[in-house]
């Protein structure tokens, strides 16, 4: 007789396993649970044989960074919900995805800077980067979207994303940043 | 001028400003969780030490040469404005004449941090050097 609970838990594993994820991570993103999860993710990433080099490992684990500031940032104007951080493998690159809770109404200035980053050529990205760091528009928690610009610099592909509308006048962020297994820039 | 030391964590970089023998260096990783309230002193000191340079030029004092050492591992794009705070101090010790130098050192497949460096070279006035390793 199996045990319904157990049953749950080895649905997600394969699910997960048949999907690649390499690493998921459920809960509240906080300053220190993302300190322990790059390091964590950094010790994995030293033992995994994928074929990945150094340069691509070291890259994950840059776009890694910034995408967990950027929930750990963006998640605080809905209290106590649950975020999520998945790194899978695909044929020839990885995702990095994010996903977390915020108020509808901020939904639609997140879609316009990820639409404006995508619209840009990799220069003028670069050289909004640099008028944000010369000028000082970057308060403590980041700001003015540089942690979007630079993930979209560093992972060299356009960013992708989802919004789910759930009750109570809040949505779903979903944002999937690529890394390329081979070192082939489209941003 | 005191000597600023700040031990490296893991997630704040390891700071060393010698004036004695006009070396800075900075290394490690960069995302403190209050990046303003880490870096302010850093950026306080370097204000002191210009003024005191400056005393010193005009006693005539010979000024040995100012090295600025960045050897990152990792800095996240919030602690990226306050390394251009660092690297604008550099800048105007060069455009008063001082004998600065800015080495960007970086892991030899580490192509963002070579990029970064290469963007800073090109926004800051200061010559810099970029060693791999």
């Amino acid at each position: 007789m199996t045990n319904p609970t157990e049953n749950t838990a080895y649905d997600i594993y394969r699910f997960m396993t048949e999907r690649d994820v390499l690493a998921c991570f459920i809960g509240n993103f906080s300053h220190q649970t993302n300190t322990s999860l790059l390091s964590n993710m950094r010790s994995k990433l030293e033992g995994y044989d994928s074929g990945a080099d150094p340069a691509v490992k070291k890259k994950l684990v840059n776009v890694m960074m910034e995408c967990l500031d950027n929930i750990n940032k963006h998640s605080q104007s809905v209290s106590s919900s649950n975020s999520i951080f998945m790194l899978c493998r695909k044929t020839d690159h990885f995702d990095i995805i994010t996903g977390n809770k915020v108020n509808t109404d901020e939904v639609s200035a997140f879609i316009e800077k990820i639409e404006k980053i995508n619209f840009m050529e990799r220069s003028e990205l670069r050289e909004w980067y640099n008028t944000i760091i010369a000028e000082g528009e970057v308060n403590n928690k980041g700001g003015a979207g540089i942690g979007l610009i630079d993930i979209a610099l560093k992972s060299g592909n356009k960013l992708e994303y989802e919004t789910r509308t759930l009750p109570d006048n809040t949505s779903f962020l979903i944002l999937k940043a690529k890394v390329n297994m081979a070192n082939k820039k489209t941003v | 001028m005191n000597r600023l030391v700040i031990e490296g964590t893991e997630d704040s970089p390891a700071i060393t400003l010698d004036a004695e023998a006009n070396l800075f260096k900075f290394s490690g990783e960069s995302r403190p969780e209050n990046t303003a309230a880490f870096f302010t002193p850093v950026i306080r000191w370097f204000l002191d030490f210009e003024s005191d340079l400056l005393a010193r030029k005009e006693k005539r004092q010979e000024i040995p040469a100012i090295r600025f050492i960045f050897c990152f591992e990792y800095f996240n794009s919030t602690s990226a404005k306050y390394i251009m705070d660092i690297l604008k101090r550099a800048q105007s010790l060069h455009q008063q004449k001082f004998p600065v130098t800015v080495e960007w050192q970086y892991t030899a497949y580490d192509e963002d941090m070579l990029e970064a460096g290469t963007e800073w070279a090109k926004l800051i006035d200061a010559p810099f050097q970029f060693v791999s390793y």
